[in-house]
């Protein structure tokens, strides 16, 4: 595929451009790239059918929130937001600490869905957000694929990564998340690239950068970005590929997207003084000798260039790396976070920062978990590497380094398989293409010709079955010789042997498609604000004890009340309860969390000081004990113990809190465990089994409790609110005033 | 048929010294306490002693019974419905009310007049803050006489309580523990008959009881009823603001209190569930509130049985939505371009007393020369509501606005008078089709 084809014209096959059968095809095309992304979309949809509209999980509780904010209030106020309303009494400089990208999008959006006169909610527009972005995912994957490859290549990738569950579990109507909109992004951002690479446009480029800057508005991923494009840029320099295409497109898109970046206010000057952002730096200036070096090439001769070469490269190198450490140690630029660190040793974060090694997606991903996310795509992604190496152009360079990376943080971190998923999608897309390229492939042009009007009239009406669609376009030109291209002149003879093959693999693509939509049926689609469970006669029932506490909070308590939670539960208190929280999950303050596993983790004596100075009003704790959940708040009690611990080792000591080396509750547990507040705060007035921790409770299991006193229990008791009492009018301790009360 | 509200401001002072001679010969009185609110019926007959013919008897109204009025109505002894109008306010206590008779009534005649009052806010708890295992004591304040204006030769009290003891706090401090009253088996107490009463004579009577069932208030409740004129729907949607204004719970709520102990104490009193009353024909109908979907309905044939997230304990709040559709030809008749839509004013729970009540009834688009009239005296104001689907302009809105409102009688309606032509009807989907068929003609050039 010759590189100066525009996006239209590769569209077709040349020779029938313009022709009525080049006509039809485009228009096949269009139905499968529309129906594709139609699949995509409503499969995302399933959360809605089982359940119903609503925003899930945690984050989004905070970017929907931020959204109404935004709408409310315009987009100046926005970006000036002070919200008192959390971390309370610290309270969050929003708009300068958040990504508006994704708000500012649906805002838009919304925006122009009340101009054309349709009164959507600004919710609706939130829940549906992700899956309407992930046909946009499924669309541009499908241009980079075809960058790669040919259409058939590309029109798999579409499917693959519309389908894909490890992509699909952020991209579910609901999981209004920065990610819903980046993936997207990500893939317009590479197929920018590419096509500036492949052409050395000025124009890719800045397009490349303007996608960029949108990816940098709206997700702290962007850093991926950042770093992969000049990687290729590098390794490109290695293989000895330097071409002033390369540079035109590397320096546009460096110069331009980085001024860009610097506009969003919570990334500031990040791209010049980052850590993360110096490779980007480094490959400019390496750029720029390079570039400078080739012109002295044509000037000198040979061994001088050779000699030129050695020292200054030695010499530039060197003097980089001791700037760039003199500049972290001045502090100019700022050294690696915790989180990349964790990046490279799993193990850092839990040592270092609890906080980070707390959260449940920033765990090492368990093996299982890639056959979960990527399903039968994990055996073709090897194979569409393989071939990307042996035709390496440039851009299967990108390819090769994207690949390698994505894999690698990908075990590192649960949450980053997303990042590795559009890549396998676009590997195996061109797998499968190729062998499709082998064993779909008749010779002759007229019997191609032939093969494709009945075929194509079928594809109308399906919309999944891609091993049909795929034999339209085996679209081999006989005027290249690359390797892609060698593959379909090697035909297999063989009609049975071509039968099976095909029919195999368009069956595997199928097992795929059924494996995705189950996935996304069973595992991917519950909002986790409300749980379904089954009653022993089969019956499914739903749980919104979530929902059932936070309506309680926000309707029969102060506007101004302060509730305090772990800040698991932050931004759904701050959404739904509508109250101010101390901490919630933008965990950007260690200590102010540590302050809140203090006072669960203390006794009732030490704890109400703390309550009484951070004004807490309501305490809210999740427990499991009644109805077997096991994400409740004494299951991440340890870490509570290992955060605070962290910062007052005198006052919780993670050791105080084990029986005999385990971690033990109800009677029979250490002191510290049954004197805790939260230990307490679980078990008042619970009697019988607790049934994740598999311990018998009973009255004399929390025998008092004084500070503060039950103000509401969810049906199943998994939320429990908590009042913190008034100190005595009369000055005696709660203790005694409490006996006295209970007389 | 006129009610409270709807009354006209007519002076009727120049007649109050003639009307001043009329005798209650008998009245009895039937307070019914089994409700949240206040239902009282009174029996008056009414005898002219004097010489000249009486137009009008003016029955009085103690004041604060009268701002919490909800409906009243006044039924003659051949069962016609009196008018009556808005007299002078006396003494700043009581309100007059001048009921008109269908004939005047001369010399010597009798007539037996039955008034039927409804008012909300009738009982408030004592103490109003309890612990959950305390009962829910409430007190019901009124008059052990029949006031009025006139000479009362002989009247009667009879109460229809919720439980059957009850204690009388009538005499206040002179026996300040209350004189303990026992209802007979009907639940019905009746008080000794009482003669020659004084007029503006008022006995002050206070009985305190433990009332068993939830009092249950909604502050507010916004009805919208909007039409869709193609698809021949009436859409219902009613928000309500809820709040068990019975007796506060103590800060202390135990869930495990609540599930072994459902009938004792606060717990008997909270407020498990409603039950919505739905015209004949309904569907979709949805439940939700500011966080969602609310799981927990059920649609039984006129009912839907809703239950709010959590109990209601005394002094708490909760507000939701529920909607559905009907068949807008039961709700819509008309004659060439002149319709008349027709929808009841509340529909809702049972015994509940609704504060405000705001029914928008948004008309279609093109809607002309609207008129509203309801059965209950309500506010009206018009408006236009903003423009949705495509639209280039707003639908006609009418604003119609009650007070103090209980969910007894359902058959009260409102009636939207409005034109509408034919080219409005199909002005939008003529509209539609011209711009598409615009564009496209433009572009295949």
């Amino acid at each position: 595929m010759s590189a100066e084809t525009t996006p239209l014209q590769t569209a077709v096959l040349p020779e029938k451009r313009g022709t009525k059968h080049g006509k039809l095809l485009r228009v096949i095309k269009f139905i499968i790239l529309s129906s594709i992304a139609a699949a995509a979309v409503s499969m995302r949809l399933y959360s809605v059918l089982r359940f119903e509209s609503i925003i899930h999980e945690y984050d989004p509780w905070f970017n929907f929130r931020a959204t109404k904010y935004l709408s409310e209030h315009g987009y100046q106020k926005f970006l000036n937001w002070f919200d008192n309303r959390s971390w309370y009494p610290l309270g969050r400089v929003t708009g300068g600490t958040l990504f508006p990208g994704l708000m500012v999008t649906s805002n838009i959006v919304h925006k122009l869905l009340l101009f054309l006169g349709l009164p959507v909610d600004i919710r609706e527009v939130c829940v549906l957000f992700a899956p309407a972005f992930s046909g946009l995912t499924a669309y541009f994957t499908y241009l980079l694929t075809r960058e790669m490859k040919d259409d058939v290549s590309g029109m798999l990738a579409a499917l693959f990564v519309g389908m894909a569950p490890g992509y699909i579990s952020r991209s579910v109507a609901g999981s209004y998340d920065n990610e819903a909109i980046s993936i997207t992004l990500l893939m317009a951002t590479f197929y920018f690239w590419i096509k500036a690479v492949k052409i050395g446009s000025v124009l890719y480029a800045s397009i490349c950068a303007l996608s960029y800057f949108y990816m940098v508005s709206a997700w702290g991923g962007y850093v991926f970005i950042t770093n992969m494009i000049p990687l290729h840029v590098f390794v490109l320099l290695l293989m000895g590929r330097y071409h002033a295409r390369l540079y035109t497109a590397y320096c546009t898109w460096y110069s331009l997207g980085t001024l860009a970046s610097m506009q969003i206010p919570f990334v500031g000057t990040l791209p010049v003084k980052g850590s993360e952002h110096m490779s980007a730096l480094g490959v400019f200036g390496l750029l720029q000798i390079v570039a400078f070096a080739s012109f002295l090439k044509s000037k000198v001769t040979p061994k001088q260039f050779k000699l030129t070469v050695i020292t200054s490269t030695v010499a530039i190198i060197a003097l980089s790396a001791f700037g760039l450490v003199a500049l972290t140690y001045a502090g100019i630029v700022l050294p690696w976070t915790g989180r990349f660190y964790s990046l490279w040793d799993t193990n850092y974060a839990k040592i270092h920062i609890p906080i980070i090694a707390s959260v449940s997606e920033h765990q090492p991903t368990p093996w299982t978990s890639f056959f979960m996310d990527l399903s039968v795509l994990t055996w073709f992604f090897p194979v569409g590497v393989y071939l990307a190496i042996q035709e390496l152009r440039d851009e299967h360079v990108f390819l090769i380094v994207y690949a390698v990376f994505a894999s690698y943080f990908s075990g590192v971190m649960v949450r980053l398989v997303l990042t590795l998923t559009p890549i396998v999608a676009v590997c195996s897309a061109i797998a499968i293409s190729a062998l499709l390229d082998v064993y779909n492939t008749s010779g002759s042009e007229k019997e191609t010709v032939d093969t494709n009007t009945p075929i194509a009239e079928k594809s109308d009406k399906t919309t999944k079955s891609k091993a049909k669609v795929t034999k339209v376009n085996d679209d081999a030109k006989p005027d290249q010789v690359s390797f892609f291209d060698s593959l379909g002149r090697k035909t297999v003879g063989s009609t049975l042997s071509r039968i099976l093959a095909v029919s195999s693999f368009a069956l595997y693509i199928i097992m795929f498609v059924k494996q995705s939509d189950y996935v996304t049926e069973s595992a991917y689609s519950s909002p986790s604000v409300v749980l379904s469970s089954s009653s022993p006669d089969g019956q499914t029932f739903l749980i919104d004890d979530f929902r059932e506490a936070y309506y309680w909070l926000r309707m029969n308590t102060d506007e101004d009340a302060k509730i305090l939670s772990w800040w698991d539960y932050g931004y759904q208190i701050g959404g739904m309860a509508d109250r101010t929280t101390l901490v919630d999950n933008n965990t950007w303050n260690n200590t102010h969390i540590g302050m809140v596993g203090r006072i669960m983790s203390v006794d009732e004596d030490r704890a109400y000081p703390l309550l009484l100075q951070h004004d807490v009003d309501y305490i809210l704790i999740i427990f499991g004990g009644a109805i077997n959940f096991n994400g409740d708040d004494l299951n991440k009690f340890l870490w509570m113990i290992r955060i605070s611990g962290g910062i007052w080792p005198e006052e919780v000591k993670e050791s105080d809190y084990y029986t005999n080396g385990y971690y033990q509750v109800g009677s029979d547990s250490s002191d510290a465990m049954r004197n805790s507040l939260l230990h307490k705060m679980s078990f008042w007035r619970f009697q019988g089994m607790d049934r994740p921790r598999r311990v018998k409770i009973d009255a004399n299991t929390v025998p008092s409790l004084d500070i503060v006193e039950e103000a509401y229990t969810s049906a199943n008791w998994m939320v429990r609110i908590y009042r913190v009492k008034k100190p005595d009018e009369f000055g005696r301790d709660l203790h005694k005033a409490t006996a006295f009360d209970n007389k | 048929m006129v009610s409270a509200a709807s009354i006209l401001f007519t002076l009727a002072t120049g007649i109050t010294a003639v009307l001043a001679s009329l005798e209650n010969t008998n009245v009895v009185r039937h307070i019914d306490l089994t409700r949240p609110y206040l239902k009282s019926t009174v029996e008056i007959d009414v005898t002219n002693p004097d010489r000249s013919s009486a137009q009008s008897y003016n029955y009085i109204l103690p004041k604060d019974e009268y701002e919490t009025l909800a409906d009243l109505k006044v039924v003659d002894s051949k069962n016609n419905t009196l008018d009556f109008t808005l007299g002078s306010e006396i003494e700043q206590n009581y309100q007059q009310l001048v009921i008109a008779f269908d004939e005047p009534l001369k010399k010597g005649e009798t007539e037996t007049l039955t008034v039927y009052i409804f008012a909300t806010k009738s009982v408030f708890p004592l103490p109003e803050v309890a612990k959950q295992a305390d009962l829910q004591e409430v007190v019901f304040e009124s008059s052990k006489n029949y006031i009025s204006e006139y000479h009362t030769t002989k009247e009667q009290l009879q109460i229809l309580a919720p439980i059957r003891q009850l204690t009388d706090f009538s005499e206040g401090v002179s026996s300040p523990d209350g004189v303990p009253l026992k209802a007979d088996h009907n639940n019905m107490i009746r008080f000794d008959a009482q003669e020659d009463v004084a007029p503006f004579t008022e006995k002050s009577l206070v009985l305190r009881y433990n009332f068993p069932l939830s009092i249950t208030t909604v502050a507010n409740l916004d009805r919208t009823i909007s039409m869709d004129t193609l698809r021949n729907k009436l859409y219902f949607d009613e928000s309500y603001d809820l709040i068990n204004t019975g007796t506060k719970l103590d800060n202390d709520f135990s869930r495990i209190d609540y599930v072994r102990n459902p009938g004792a104490g606060l717990n008997m009193v909270a407020l498990r569930r409603l039950f919505l009353h739905l015209p004949a024909d309904h569907a979709d109908e949805y439940y939700v509130d500011l966080v969602g979907n609310v799981s927990t309905s059920q649609v039984h044939k006129t009912m839907m049985e809703v239950f709010p997230r959590y109990p209601l304990m005394g002094g708490w709040h909760y507000n939701f939505t529920v909607g559905w559709s009907s068949e807008l030809s039961q709700y819509l008749r008309h004659t060439d371009n002149n319709f008349i839509l027709r929808v009841p004013i509340i529909l809702g729970p049972d015994r509940v007393s609704i504060t405000t009540l705001n029914n928008k009834i948004v008309l279609p688009k093109g809607a002309k020369n609207i008129e509203a009239y309801d059965d209950m005296g309500g506010v009206v104001e018009f408006e236009n509501t903003n423009p949705s689907l495509f639209d280039l302009y707003s639908n006609p809105t009418v604003n119609i606005r009650f007070n103090h409102i209980v969910t007894e009688d359902r058959s009260r309606q409102i009636y939207v008078t409005y034109q509408y032509s034919v080219l409005s009807r199909f002005k939008l989907p003529f509209t539609l089709v011209t711009i598409v068929a615009t564009i496209f003609y433009f572009l295949k050039r």
